[in-house]
C-alpha cells in the first residue's frame, strides 16, 4: 500500500484475523483500524449501518482529524474494548472486578498525564467529531481535573480566552462571588 | 485501491448547542464545542471553580449565571429529593422558576434557624402525653409519633398522626390512631423508607430488649381520615442482638443501617448491621458489617444519611460511660464498606467544648448538612444549642486526595447556629425529623430540667412540647 504519511498497523484485538478499515487523516496519515475499534466511532458506525453500506476495505478520509490525534484515539479505544472484555469476564468476582478497575484507572491516569493542555483540547475536538461517547466523557473529566481549584488566569490561559471585562466589572463580579471563596487557599 | 469515502467535515460538529452566537472569536476552538459539554465540565467542579470560570469572560459569565445550571448544581450538592420538594412546594406560589443561584448562596451562608412553638394550648384537644426516647417521623405528608418513656419510667405504646401537607407552620391537630401494636417501648428507632416506616428494637418497662421489626404505612381515606397500620416484618436471617438506645438510618428506600445501643445485661454494643427489605416490604435480610476500625461501642448516638450515599455517626455515651464527640463516615455504595473516622480537635472550633453529647438529634437539612440539636453532656447538663455539621469537604475514601489541606477541610466542618424566635427548653432524648425539602424540622418531647426537684433518677421531667425549627430563606 503506497502512502506518504505514517502507516500504522494497529494490533488486532483478537488473535484471529479481524476485518480492518483504512482511515486517512487530513495531514496524510493512514491507519489500518480493526473493525470493532472503528465501530466505536459513531460517525463511522452510522455511516455503515444507517446507510446500509457493505463493510469493505475502502478508505475513509477524516477531514477534521490529524494523525497524532487519531493514533491516540485508536490507542484509547483499543484499550477500552480490552478492559470492557476483561470486566465482563470478571463479572461476579469482586476481587477480579476491582483489579480490572484499578488497571483501567492506572492506564487512564498515565494516558492523560502524557497529554499537554493543547493535545487534550485537540483530542476533545477530534473525539467530538468522531462521536465517541466514552472517550469524550473521559476527556471532559480530565479537563475538569485540570482546571479544578485553579485561578481565573489559569482557566483563561487554558481555554485561550481574552478578558473582556472592564476593571470595574471585574471588581464587581469578584465581590459578588467572594462568598464562595471563603476558606479557600489562593491558587 | 478505489477512491475512498470522505466524512463530512464541519467546524462546529457534535450537537451544536447554543444556537446563534455559539461560534465566538474569543477563545480557542474548544470553547465552541456544544454548550452541553461545557456544562458537564462545570458540574464536575466545586463552586469556587465554577465561579472562577464565570470570571474569565462575559460569555462564560452569562453561561454560568443561569438558574437552570444552578438547579443542576443544587441537585448535585443537596440531593434530588430536596430540590424536587422545593419545586413542588413552589408550584403553589405560582412563581416561574426558583432563583436557584440566589438560593444556593443563601443556603451556603445560613447562620441561624428560627423556632416557632406549635404546641396547641387549647385544653379541649387531646394531646400526646409528655415523653422521651420515642420516635418521630415525617412520612406521606404526616408527622407520626410512636411510643417512648414517660413518668415513672413507664413505656408507651400509642401511635399519633398529624397531617401536615404543605402548610408547615400551622398548629398541629394530633390524632391517636393506634394503641398496643407494636408493644410498648422506648429507645427504639424508626426510619422512613419511601412511604413506610420501619421500626426496630427498643426497651420496655420490664427492661426487656427487643429486636423485632415493624413496618408502618399511612393511608388517607376520604371518609375514615388518616390511619396507620403496623405489621411485623418477617426476618429471614440471623438478627442482631436485641437492644435499645441504638442508632439507625435509612439509605435509599430499601436499606436500613443500625449501630450499637444497649443490649442484654446493659452492655453497650458497637456492631454495625444492614437490613435489606424485599420489594414488597414483606421480609427482610440482615447482614453484619465487620470492618476495622469501626466506631467503638456506644448508646444514645445518631446515624444520619446524607444524599443517599454517606452515613454520618456522631456522639453518644461509650463503654466507660464517657460522653463522646467523634464523627465517623460510611460511604455507600462501595464494594468494600469501611468506617472512616474524621479527626478534629475541639480547641480548634469556636465554642467546640460543648460538642460532646448524648441523646441529641441529628437531622439532614437543606444543603446536604446535618442539624444537631440538644442532648446532654457528661455532667447531665442539657443543651439548647444548634450545630451544623458539614462533611461535603471531606473526600470519599475512593477519591484521590485533592490539594485541600486538612485545615481547609476541617475549617467549615462545624458551625454553631444562632436560634432566633421562640426559645425552647434545653432537652435531651427528644426526637426531631425534617420535611422532604429539609427546610422545616419538627421537634417533640424529650427530658428537660425539672424546676422543682434536682435531677435524679426519680426527678426526671418529661416534656410534651412540639416546636418547629425553620431555615429562613427568601425564595
Amino acid at each position: 500500500m503506497a502512502d506518504d504519511g505514517v502507516n500504522t498497523k494497529v494490533e488486532a484485538v483478537s488473535k484471529a484475523t479481524t476485518e480492518t478499515i483504512e482511515l486517512r487523516t487530513e495531514d496524510g496519515g493512514v491507519f489500518d483500524v480493526d473493525k470493532p475499534v472503528a465501530m466505536e466511532f459513531l460517525i463511522l458506525k452510522s455511516f455503515y449501518e444507517d446507510e446500509g453500506r457493505v463493510f469493505d476495505k475502502t478508505s475513509i478520509r477524516l477531514p477534521n482529524v490529524k494523525q497524532l490525534e487519531l493514533s491516540k484515539v485508536i490507542e484509547y479505544c483499543t484499550r477500552a474494548l480490552e478492559f470492557g472484555a476483561k470486566s465482563a469476564a470478571a463479572a461476579g468476582d469482586k476481587d477480579a472486578e476491582r483489579m480490572v478497575r484499578q488497571e483501567r484507572e492506572g492506564f487512564e491516569a498515565e494516558f492523560v498525564d502524557e497529554l499537554s493542555n493543547e493535545m487534550l483540547k485537540e483530542l476533545i475536538l477530534a473525539v467530538n467529531f468522531l462521536d465517541i461517547k466514552e472517550m469524550l466523557d473521559f476527556l471532559i473529566r480530565s479537563v475538569a481535573n485540570r482546571i479544578r481549584n485553579r485561578s481565573v488566569a489559569y482557566v483563561r490561559q487554558f481555554f485561550d480566552i481574552e478578558n473582556d471585562f472592564t476593571p470595574q466589572e471585574e471588581d464587581q463580579i469578584h465581590q459578588e462571588n467572594a462568598w464562595a471563596f471563603e476558606g479557600v487557599d489562593a491558587d | 485501491m478505489n477512491a475512498g469515502y470522505s466524512m463530512a467535515g464541519t467546524s462546529n460538529a457534535g450537537g451544536g448547542g447554543g444556537g446563534a452566537g455559539n461560534s465566538n472569536s474569543n477563545g480557542s476552538p474548544i470553547t465552541n464545542i456544544a454548550q452541553d459539554h461545557i456544562i458537564t465540565i462545570l458540574l464536575l467542579l466545586p463552586i469556587d471553580s465554577i465561579l472562577s470560570f464565570a470570571m474569565t469572560c462575559k460569555r462564560f459569565r452569562a453561561l454560568v449565571f443561569s438558574d437552570s445550571l444552578w438547579e443542576s448544581i443544587c441537585r448535585r450538592d443537596w440531593g434530588p429529593k430536596s430540590v424536587d420538594a422545593l419545586k413542588s412546594s413552589n408550584l403553589h406560589s405560582q412563581q416561574q422558576q426558583l432563583p436557584w443561584m440566589r438560593l444556593y448562596k443563601q443556603v451556603s451562608r445560613l447562620e441561624s434557624v428560627s423556632c416557632i412553638n406549635l404546641t396547641y394550648t387549647d385544653g379541649e384537644l387531646v394531646l400526646p402525653r409528655p415523653r422521651a426516647s420515642h420516635s418521630l417521623n415525617f412520612v406521606s405528608d404526616c408527622l407520626v409519633l410512636f411510643g417512648g418513656g414517660c413518668e415513672g419510667g413507664r413505656h408507651l405504646d400509642d401511635t399519633w398522626v398529624s397531617y401536615i401537607g404543605k402548610d408547615f407552620q400551622k398548629m398541629l391537630q394530633w390524632q391517636k390512631v393506634n394503641s398496643g401494636i407494636p408493644s410498648g417501648r422506648f429507645g427504639h428507632t424508626c426510619v422512613v423508607m419511601g412511604d413506610c416506616l420501619v421500626l426496630f428494637g427498643g426497651i420496655n418497662d420490664h427492661g426487656d430488649r427487643q429486636n423485632d421489626i415493624w413496618v408502618g404505612q399511612v393511608t388517607c381515606h376520604e371518609t375514615l381520615g388518616i390511619t396507620l397500620s403496623w405489621r411485623l416484618l418477617d426476618v429471614q436471617s440471623v438478627a442482631p442482638a436485641p437492644r435499645g438506645a441504638h442508632a439507625a438510618c435509612s439509605i435509599d428506600d430499601r436499606l436500613m443501617l443500625i449501630h450499637g445501643g444497649i443490649g442484654l445485661n446493659g452492655l453497650r454494643l458497637g456492631d454495625t448491621w444492614v437490613l435489606e427489605l424485599s420489594e414488597n416490604l414483606c421480609y427482610g435480610v440482615w447482614r453484619e458489617i465487620l470492618t476495622y476500625p469501626s466506631p467503638p461501642a456506644r448508646s444514645g448516638h445518631t446515624l444520619t444519611c446524607i444524599g443517599g450515599t454517606r452515613i454520618v455517626l456522631f456522639g453518644g455515651r461509650g463503654l466507660g460511660y464517657e460522653v463522646l464527640n467523634d464523627v465517623w463516615i460510611l460511604d455507600m455504595p462501595e464494594t468494600c464498606l469501611k468506617w472512616v473516622q474524621i479527626p478534629y480537635e475541639l480547641p480548634n472550633i469556636p465554642e467546640g467544648v460543648s460538642l460532646p453529647r448524648v441523646g441529641h438529634s441529628a437531622t439532614p437539612i437543606l444543603g446536604g448538612r446535618l442539624l444537631i440539636y440538644g442532648g446532654e453532656d457528661s455532667y447531665r447538663h442539657r443543651k439548647d444549642d444548634f450545630w451544623v455539621l458539614d462533611i461535603s469537604a471531606i473526600p470519599s475514601i475512593n477519591v484521590q486526595p485533592t490539594t485541600l489541606n486538612s485545615r481547609g477541610l476541617l475549617a467549615k466542618m462545624w458551625k454553631r447556629f444562632q436560634a432566633i424566635g421562640y426559645k425552647p427548653n434545653s432537652r435531651s432524648f427528644h426526637r426531631a425529623c425534617a420535611d422532604p425539602s429539609g427546610r422545616y424540622l419538627y421537634v417533640f418531647g424529650g427530658m428537660i430540667d425539672g424546676f422543682l426537684q434536682p435531677v435524679g433518677s426519680s426527678g426526671l421531667t418529661f416534656d410534651g412540647e412540639l416546636f418547629l425549627v425553620e431555615l429562613v430563606l427568601q425564595l
